[in-house]
């Protein structure tokens, strides 16, 4: 699936999660650039991303993400390729 | 040797010339050897205890890096987990019986231990190729007593300056103003709120309602004089030697709900048990809901508590924040889209009583954190709920050197522990004004001159 696909999708993720209807993306973002991205919410943001992409994440994944491009690759590599 | 002796910071100041006269590529193995011979003053028969795992775990890294299979790798996880986990333990219930079993540090040294096998076993590259750099790390002697606790990443990424030599003054000026803000924070304050709370409790059924009130109260303010300062001191030595280390407070007492207070309370450990314990069980509960939720906040509270010590009280403690916990993050959402639209006036209210009723419950679980038993909690409950009689010494019946200082030290403690809102603005005009020698010679002579007689033990040492 290309980046801007995922990256599309992944944003009304966010919107939902964090309930900011308004919420950009981007590579660089990280939690603490979103109010109330914690370690609770951290993890209803994993289900909703498990739940759109037909993915499953592990917790060593999850330690590997920095920011929002990381989380981008590893929908990327996981979400399977159409044959 | 304690931080508040004297003759600590003889060591400390000939530790630092010496430190900075050597080749750079030695700096690292001094800060090893320092750290050792530190340890040897405050606990020497539990050093080869320190040593022994931190080998153990340092092979197990060097395993973890070379590990070809899963199984291998799952199998050298808890081979270099094992050993930590069970000293930790034994020690730790050892300690709960004697305090003479108990090697100082264990707690802190352990968890870092902990921290870079797991991240080494999640990623492999994270692996040191050094003893000596793995040991210093491990040994930290300004972390040793009562953390923070590091992460390894974090502070071998700082050795690469170590081994570039030159001296940082604006570092170092930065680690003195800590300690001697630390310093003032423990000794001036945190140790005179001790004596009044230390005086209440030895024998609460004497004094009336209002005065066993005011000394409960006192607890948290106490603890974060004393830790917030100590933390204080511990960063500012670490930075004498070139190490930034992670933060353990932020405005604890600014915080409007109890999920917002454990982010910036006794924060490296808050975030170690976040990462190591909470993140994994909350991933292997994610399909549960609440249940899962609620049993991801509550297994890692209890370990909050007994992290202390193999005691009821602290057990207790643990239990309770994570009910607190659980019943906020159930709620939050529902709360916060209740006051979505209402009035800022409403809101601001509701941010204030936030941070009283935050407070409160801190302080009620803190009954529990500092009793000797849990007879003595329920006593002291009791007590300020009117169900036992009072005793009839008041406020005006303690010694003026124990009671007067309150008027000054708790609102002090607690504008502190709340991020000193304002100050910024209004010392801004004034603050030009005063050089640094000045504020510095001024702390100094605080210290010479009003320090207490009784404190000099910092509380989270004996964790």
């Amino acid at each position: 699936m290309a980046q801007n696909a995922i990256k599309e999708r992944l944003t009304k993720v966010f919107r939902e999660t964090f309930s900011q209807p308004a919420l950009e993306i981007n590579e660089g973002l990280t939690a603490s650039d979103v109010a109330g991205w914690d370690s609770l919410s951290h993890i209803n943001l994993v289900l909703a991303v498990e739940n759109e992409f037909g993915i499953s994440l592990t917790t060593r994944d999850i330690r590997s993400m920095k920011n929002v491009g990381d989380l981008i690759q590893l929908i990327e590599r996981k979400v399977p390729q159409p044959v | 040797m304690s931080f508040t002796t004297i003759i600590f910071y003889c060591w400390l100041a000939v530790a630092v010339v010496l430190f900075y006269l050597i080749p750079a590529k030695f700096r690292v193995s001094f800060i090893l050897v320092i750290s050792c011979v530190f340890y040897l003053t405050i606990s020497p028969r539990y050093l080869v205890l320190m040593l022994v795992l931190t080998f153990i775990v340092f092979q197990t890294g060097r395993g973890l890096r070379q590990a070809q299979s899963e199984t291998s790798r799952t199998l050298l996880l808890i081979a270099g987990i094992f050993p930590v986990l069970g000293s930790l333990i034994v020690f730790k219930f050892g300690g709960s019986l004697s305090q003479w079993l108990l090697p100082i540090g264990i707690s802190y040294y352990s968890f870092k231990l902990i921290s870079y096998v797991v991240e080494v076993y999640w990623e492999p590259s994270n692996a040191v190729g050094s003893i000596v750099e793995f040991a210093s790390y491990v040994t930290f002697g300004p972390q040793m007593i009562s953390g923070p606790i590091q992460r390894p990443c974090d502070y071998f990424s700082q050795l690469k300056r170590q081994r570039e030599g030159g001296t940082d003054y604006a570092r170092i000026e930065d680690g003195m103003r800590l300690i001697l803000g630390g310093l003032l924070l423990k000794m001036l304050i945190g140790d005179r709120l001790a004596d009044f709370v230390g005086l209440v409790d030895k024998n609460p059924a004497a004094y009336t309602r209002p005065v066993v009130l005011l000394s409960t109260l006192c607890y948290a303010i106490q603890l974060y004089a004393d830790f917030a300062g100590y933390t204080n001191i511990a960063l500012g030595i670490g930075k004498l030697f070139g190490i930034d280390g992670p933060a353990n407070f932020n405005a604890p007492f600014a915080a409007a709900n109890i999920q917002n207070f454990w982010r910036r309370w006794h924060m490296s450990l808050t975030t170690w048990l976040t990462d190591y314990v909470f993140m994994p069980m909350r991933m292997s509960t994610r399909t549960l809901g609440a249940a899962g939720l609620a049993a991801s906040i509550v297994t890692t509270f209890v370990l909050v508590g007994v992290w202390h010590g193999f005691y009821w009280t602290f057990l207790v403690f643990g239990l309770l924040h994570g009910i607190f916990m659980t019943v906020s993050a159930l709620t939050l959402h529902m709360r916060d889209r209740f006051f979505k639209g209402t009035p800022e006036s409403v809101r601001r209210t509701r941010a204030a009583l936030g941070i009283v009723s935050t407070y409160l419950l801190v302080t009620f679980s803190q009954i529990w954190f500092w009793a000797p038993s849990v007879g003595a909690a329920i006593f002291r409950i009791k007590q300020l709920a009117g169900v036992v009689p009072s005793g009839l010494l008041s406020l005006t019946d303690i010694k003026a050197d124990i009671s007067l200082p309150l008027f000054a030290c708790i609102p002090i403690a607690f504008y502190l522990g709340a991020g000193s809102p304002g100050f910024r603005r209004w010392w801004a005009p004034v603050g030009g004004f005063i050089p640094n020698w000045a504020l510095y010679g001024a702390g100094m002579l605080a210290l010479s001159l009003m320090t207490t007689e009784s404190g000099s033990k910092f509380i989270y040492g004996q964790f």
